[in-house]
């Protein structure tokens, strides 16, 4: 009778234990499940190149999954411009203008890739013998294609390779440094601003350095930053400081780098303070003005009393 | 003989002086250059499901999708998002459709029109978002939506100056429907572009 109980418990034990095994590994499951996820990264984000008229050239974007789902990927190419000082991207074509899209080649339009996987996609520039000289700028986007979703949206993210070509000949290289600013009370981030213009035929890279010290001189931020200038046009260049402390006084200085010359970024004093330090700060005011007034007002009062009572004193003396 | 002496502490000291002679004489700079490529990641859902009831006077459904951005480029990158399409930016069933909310980024409608569906990123533009997902409710009267727009001009949610890591973008989707809309399972497909400035 004992040794039967005791195979019951066994047994009961065993199911028990399995049950809990399963308890304990269905959520690792649904968890491996719920965090598949999709990345996608490109190399380069850009590529500079110079060609003779009529010249081709081979080379490769790296695509790369750093994600745990596998998927599909297209690759094509589009034209590439900019409007505004704040550079507003564009794919688009210009009408009129040339669509360097068509100067691309792929082997394939579509690539698998997995999880842990790098894909080579191979691309062939070919500039046509017919084109002036100059710059000329184009994007390859590698495109997730995610299936379409029963019901809701379907997301695709795409990453761009910007190419900035240059068709050797008579060309002008010619820029300024237009401005420097930044406001001397800011709320955080602490931001300044460069404007570069570029008035040649070709594109050119402006480094931009800057340094932000404290009041007591230590260095907070060194801030590196390189961009390219199209021709014809005016870019912006902020300078900013992600996660600026809520409160204090700090000097920007630095320096800008574009064709081959270097020009010194003025020293400027910035006051930042958030909208949580104003409010404090404002209240200390107020509450300092409060008690003011209500010293002048006792004060007075005081005054007043000791006028009014002051006779009748003078009277029992 | 003790004349001799000196012989044994210049012998040690040639011995320890020596190999670093040699090794000075030996030593030779040699620099390395690195050339680090690169590189920008995105992730973000792949898809989002929004399903609402509809009600007489329109229910709304607010779900979101947070996209993931990192890149060593120090020119920053830039986040867009459009319409994959280049000439409907509709949920569409079929023959039947819900269209995008007429607002835009600059001015998104508020509250969100009845059968329509649209966007909104906290921060961006004129919009007020939703914090927390939500299905079937009375239309709020104060989140607002932009419609996606056309492939052909995507709008900018981001900007950086500089490089970034594991940078994310909450973006919040609202559909309304009431019950004119005919049943069905609606889709579109958003497009989210990582660009380095």
């Amino acid at each position: 009778m004992d040794i039967l109980l005791k195979r019951k418990i066994t047994r009961g034990g065993f199911f028990v234990l399995i049950c809990l095994s399963f308890l304990l590994l269905l959520p690792k499951v649904f968890a491996q499940s719920a965090t598949l996820q999709q990345s996608l990264t490109l190399s380069p984000t850009s590529n500079i190149q110079s060609f003779d008229k009529g010249a081709s050239s081979d080379g490769t974007v790296q695509v790369i999954n750093q994600g745990s789902a596998a998927y599909d990927f297209s690759v094509y190419a589009t034209p590439y411009s900019v409007s505004g000082e704040d550079y507003q991207q564009d794919f688009s074509p210009i009408p009129g203008a040339i669509n360097i899209a068509s100067w691309f080649n792929f082997p394939s339009a579509t690539y698998h890739i997995n999880p842990g996987q790098t894909v080579a996609v191979p691309y062939t520039i070919n500039v046509p013998s017919t084109v002036l000289s100059g710059g000329y700028y184009g994007v390859i986007f590698a495109e997730i294609q995610n299936p379409q979703v029963v019901n809701g949206v379907t997301i695709k993210d795409r990453l761009g390779s910007i190419f900035y070509l240059t068709v050797n000949g008579p060309a002008v290289n010619q820029g300024s440094l237009l401005s420097w600013d930044t406001k001397p009370f800011q709320k955080p981030n602490l931001t300044g601003y460069v404007r570069v213009a570029n008035t040649g035929t070709l594109h050119f890279s402006a480094s931009v350095n800057a340094t932000v010290k404290d009041m007591f001189g230590f260095t907070k931020l060194n801030f590196s930053s390189v961009k390219e200038v199209l021709p014809q046009t005016v870019r912006r260049i902020p300078i900013e400081w992600k996660n600026t402390p809520f409160m204090g006084l700090y000097k920007i200085n630095g320096s800008v780098t574009y064709l081959g010359k270097t020009s010194t970024l003025g020293t400027k004093y910035v006051i930042v303070m958030s909208q949580l330090a104003r409010y404090i700060i404002g209240g200390i005011a107020i509450l300092l003005v409060l008690m003011l007034i209500i010293h002048e007002i006792a004060k007075y009062r005081r005054n007043k009393k000791k006028k009014k009572h002051g006779p009748n004193k003078k009277k029992k003396k | 003989m003790k004349k001799y002496f000196f012989i044994i502490p210049a012998f040690f000291l040639l011995l320890f002086a020596l190999p670093s002679t040699i090794v000075s004489a030996a030593t030779s700079t040699t620099t390395i250059n690195v050339a680090v490529a690169s590189v920008i990641t995105i992730s973000s859902g792949g898809t989002l499901n929004l399903s609402v009831t509809p009600s007489g006077s329109g229910a709304q459904t607010v779900g979101s999708d947070t996209v993931t951005i990192s890149t060593n480029d120090t020119a920053g990158y830039t986040l867009k998002i459009s319409n994959s399409s280049a000439s409907t930016a509709n949920l569409i069933s079929g023959s039947n459709t819900i269209s995008p909310s007429a607002g835009t980024q600059a001015s998104p409608t508020v509250p969100q029109s009845v059968n329509s569906w649209g966007y909104c990123v906290t921060g961006v533009g004129g919009f007020a978002c939703p914090s927390v997902a939500s299905s079937s409710q009375a239309i709020s009267n104060t989140y607002s939506f932009a419609g996606t727009p056309l492939s052909a001009s995507p709008n900018t949610l981001k900007a950086t100056a500089t490089t970034a890591t594991n940078d994310t973008t909450v973006v919040w989707y609202g559909v309304s429907a009431d019950t004119t809309k005919p049943s069905g399972t609606y889709t579109s497909t958003v497009t989210y572009t990582g660009i380095a400035n």
